[in-house]
């Protein structure tokens, strides 16, 4: 009967590493999904991150007196630069998630504020570079929460199959670890509805 | 003459067809030389057995009906599943398989000036073949020159090259290498990979368990040599002579699937050559390309899966033990290249000829000369006027839009806007009263931010421009498809027309984003009778003649002239009422999962009916198209000389 007895084992071993093949390619698919999505942030970042110094510039020629609100923008634009590059090496660890998501946060709040100098200066707003750049930046920033919607929802996918059942116990074993969501906590105090103008 | 898709597409099938029978021989020999082994095992068993007991002498025989059905039951039931696994896992779509290997996405909005090129060579191939833009894959890591071509059909191919190869060729050669490339996704060899990659699965698998069970065996039987424990000892042999002949057998298996797999993708090669050729009129493009390969050692890949890819690369990757080439030696690829005529290239005597280019003598005015027989003719395949039209196209996009095409979120808003009508006002009514109530705020900002942009857009660039925002729309999350296409939904109830183009358009971006692979695997049922389609023809040929035509008399002749095409195979009916918005859907979407032949007929009925007055208007070529792409059909650019300058 040891054959009988060798015929299951090898059916059991043979179920077993087919099954750890599949939490592994399944594992490795939604960290690709997740880095990929990473990517689709840091590209939008980063060009937001090369408007912020154009914006600063043109409204200096006319917001002079301004200057705490204007150091503060480019201020929180490089420490959101620098989270974002130290994030680059390590996307979905949830330190530097963090990190990026509290310096975006401190952005969008500086943000806020040059938006509400800006309509104290008429001129200011009338100006057609300046348009231009505001509007380049909300697009940017619709996309950055878009894609970060894509970011987060990978991550939730790629976390719940990694604490399921079987794949949490091989999960550690193959070296994937918890994965951080982005949260940029800011409320940007109702946002108006965009405005038609055709 | 050259073959159009249809003939490809059946050509692959019925090669499949014949490889099923090679392989199900092969799988048959390994049964065999298992049986004949595990019966000689068991009666040299026996007769060890009965030597040391004498007063029963059991004979055992040859034939052993229960080996028999243990051997068949266990080879088909592990290869079966180790094929069937591998062959799920790569028809999730081209960027499943990309992404097994190591590859990643290009960023869309990369600022390296290389990756740049690669993109836009893609997307101007894509638009002048007529598929959506494939997922756009690069092996950052590799330094050789080398691409593949993954996916299970059209709408869900991924493209992928090495960063040698956009490194080291100039635009023209890289534009051959994705010509190339695209080849193998119009002529359906990817499908024809998958399932040649999965039956080798299977045969390698036996080959694996055998290893294992070589080393188990060995192991138990070093363990218990000092205990001299009979029966574990002889269990261990027993492993040991299993391992054995399921490693030899499976191996020779795999052997010979190998060589068959091997001498199936070097006659596609050729003709990937041939169509590269074909399509980009230079044969210095790919040419070149393969002269810098010759100048490297060879296109070897680094990544571990390689051989799982190998004949679906550009140049060989894999060298050594077990290994046949799948690509054909480089001088002849080159000589077959450079010094032969372009019409006398191709495999098995089959010839291309000079492509017909629907339609090159156009008329001023928007209008295009074509004939139906150049549709079919054309599909498929692609000319050099065609990729230098495409090129045009994208390069006047208005740039802000051809940006839009890059972005997940300007991409969506971008086709709510495509699926809105053409007339700028009537756009504008419905974007003012319908969307605010259907749209998010991020998405309206970026609709009305675009809408800005869409008089710049000329009609003949509205379809390549869909076509454009394929890669972005696959990067939605399945929740953010989940809401896109229910927000479609609505956008298309707003205005209680039927309208062809919405429906094609919503088809096509459906494919886009679920993958032919998962959209099949939601919806098994096929069409294959010509009878049960009667009344899907009939809606969609109805629609297609009300459309085109604004005199009912004209309308009459073009359904007409499709009726007589159809003759035979399918009784239409004209219906001149209205037809209900999802009886539409539903047609289109059947006609979509219908065979090879039905599609053909489909398309061929379709231009006869466009084309009833033989000038086909630039928004009717857009239609035709947009049918096509909806049923899977890569037709290419429909040309007027007055567009190209």
């Amino acid at each position: 009967m040891s054959w009988l007895a060798l015929g299951i084992i090898g059916v059991v071993l043979l179920i077993l590493i087919m099954m750890m093949v599949g939490i592994y390619n399944r594992l490795v698919r939604g960290k690709n999904q997740y880095e990929n999505a990473f990517a689709q942030i840091d590209v939008q970042l980063k060009r937001r991150y090369d408007l912020i110094p154009n914006l600063v510039e043109t409204a200096k020629g006319y917001a002079k007196h301004e200057k705490e609100t204007l150091d503060a923008v480019v201020k929180a634009r490089n420490t959101a630069l620098s989270a974002l590059e130290s994030a680059g090496g390590k996307i979905g660890d949830p330190g530097a998630m963090q990190a990026l998501g509290d310096a975006e946060a401190g952005l969008l709040g500086a943000l806020g504020k040059l938006n509400v100098v800006v309509e104290a200066y008429p001129d200011l707003k009338a100006n057609t570079s300046m348009e231009k750049l505001m509007e380049e930046l909300s697009s940017t920033e619709n996309k950055v929460a878009f894609s970060r919607q894509a970011y987060n929802d990978a991550v939730m996918t790629f976390n719940i199959a990694r604490e399921s059942f079987p794949a949490v116990m091989f999960a550690g074993m193959f070296g994937f670890t918890e994965v951080g969501q982005l949260d940029i906590r800011f409320e940007p105090g109702g946002r108006e509805a965009p405005k038609v103008e055709f | 003459m050259a073959m159009n898709f249809f003939e490809h597409q059946e050509k692959a099938r019925r090669s499949t067809g014949r490889l099923v029978i090679l392989f199900a021989l092969a799988v048959g020999a390994i049964i065999a030389l298992l049986y004949f082994f595990f019966a000689y095992f068991l009666v040299f068993k026996s007769a060890g057995e009965s030597s040391s007991n004498t007063d029963g002498y059991r004979e055992i025989g040859l034939w052993q009906p229960m080996t028999l059905i243990y051997v068949v039951g266990g080879t088909l039931l592990c290869s079966g599943l180790a094929c069937l696994i591998k062959i799920v896992s790569l028809s999730d779509g081209g960027s499943a398989v990309a992404e097994m290997v190591g590859a990643v996405r290009v960023n869309p909005a990369t600022s390296d000036p290389q990756e740049r090129k690669y993109i836009n060579v893609v997307e101007e191939m894509a638009i002048a073949s007529g598929v959506p833009v494939p997922a756009i894959y690069i092996m950052q890591d590799e330094i050789n020159i080398n691409a593949f071509a993954a996916g299970y059909t059209v709408q869900d191919a991924a493209v992928a090259v090495t960063r040698g190869c956009i490194d080291s060729l100039n635009r023209d050669e890289l534009q051959g290498v994705v010509a190339h490339e695209f080849s193998h996704i119009l002529n359906g060899d990817m499908s024809l990979n998958i399932r040649l990659i999965g039956v080798l699965a299977g045969i390698l698998f036996i080959a694996i368990i055998g290893r294992i069970l070589l080393e188990v065996g060995a192991r138990s039987g070093g363990g218990r040599r000092g205990s001299r424990n009979k029966e574990g000892g002889g269990g261990a042999g027993a492993l040991l002579a299993i391992g054995l002949a399921l490693f030899l057998v499976g191996y020779i298996g795999y052997f010979f699937g190998s060589l068959i797999k091997a001498a199936v993708s070097r006659q596609r090669e050729f003709l990937a050559d041939a169509s590269a050729v074909q399509f980009t009129r230079n044969p210095g493009g790919i040419g070149g390309a393969l002269r810098q390969i010759g100048g490297y050692a060879d296109g070897e890949l680094e990544t571990k899966r390689a051989s799982e890819i190998s004949h679906m690369c550009f140049s060989s990757t894999i060298s050594g033990f077990f290994s046949f080439a799948t690509h054909p030696p480089l001088p002849e690829r080159i000589s077959r290249i450079e010094n032969t005529p372009l019409e006398a290239i191709g495999p098995g005597g089959a010839t291309l000829g000079a492509p017909l280019a629907a339609g090159v003598a156009g008329l001023a005015g928007g209008t295009i000369r074509t004939s139906a027989a150049d549709v079919i003719a054309s599909t498929g395949s692609v000319t050099k006027a065609g990729v230098e039209k495409a090129i045009h196209i994208v390069a006047s996009l208005p740039a802000g839009l051809a940006e839009a095409a890059q972005h997940p979120l300007s991409a969506s808003a971008l086709v709510y806007l495509l699926i809105l009508p053409e007339n700028k006002k009537e756009r504008r009514k419905l974007a003012r009263t319908g969307l605010p109530g259907i749209l998010g705020q991020d998405e309206l900002g970026e609709l009305y931010r675009l809408e800005k942009l869409m008089p710049g857009l000329a009609a003949h660039a509205r379809l390549p421009l869909l076509e454009m925002c394929a890669p972005a729309l696959r990067n939605l999350t399945s929740d953010q498809a989940r809401e896109f296409t229910g927000r479609i939904e609505r956008i298309v109830k707003l205005d209680n027309e039927v309208d062809l183009r919405e429906f094609c358009y919503i088809t096509m971006i459906e494919f886009c984003l679920y993958g032919n692979g998962r959209l099949r695997r939601k919806n098994k049922k096929r069409y294959k009778n010509f009878d049960e389609m009667a009344g899907d023809f009939s809606c969609v040929l109805s629609v297609l003649a009300t459309a085109g035509h604004s005199d009912p008399g004209q309308r009459t002749l073009s359904f007409e002239m499709a009726r007589s095409l159809l003759a035979g195979r399918v009784k239409l009916r004209y219906e001149t009422e209205g037809i209900p918005v999802g009886e539409l859907r539903t047609s289109i979407g059947r006609l979509a999962r219908s065979s090879v032949r039905i599609r053909e007929a489909l398309l061929s009925a379709a231009s006869h009916c466009v084309l009833a007055d033989d000038t086909i208007e630039v928004e009717e070529a857009e239609l035709l198209r947009a049918l096509a792409h909806a049923v899977g059909v890569p037709v290419p650019l429909f040309l007027a000389d007055t567009d190209i300058d």
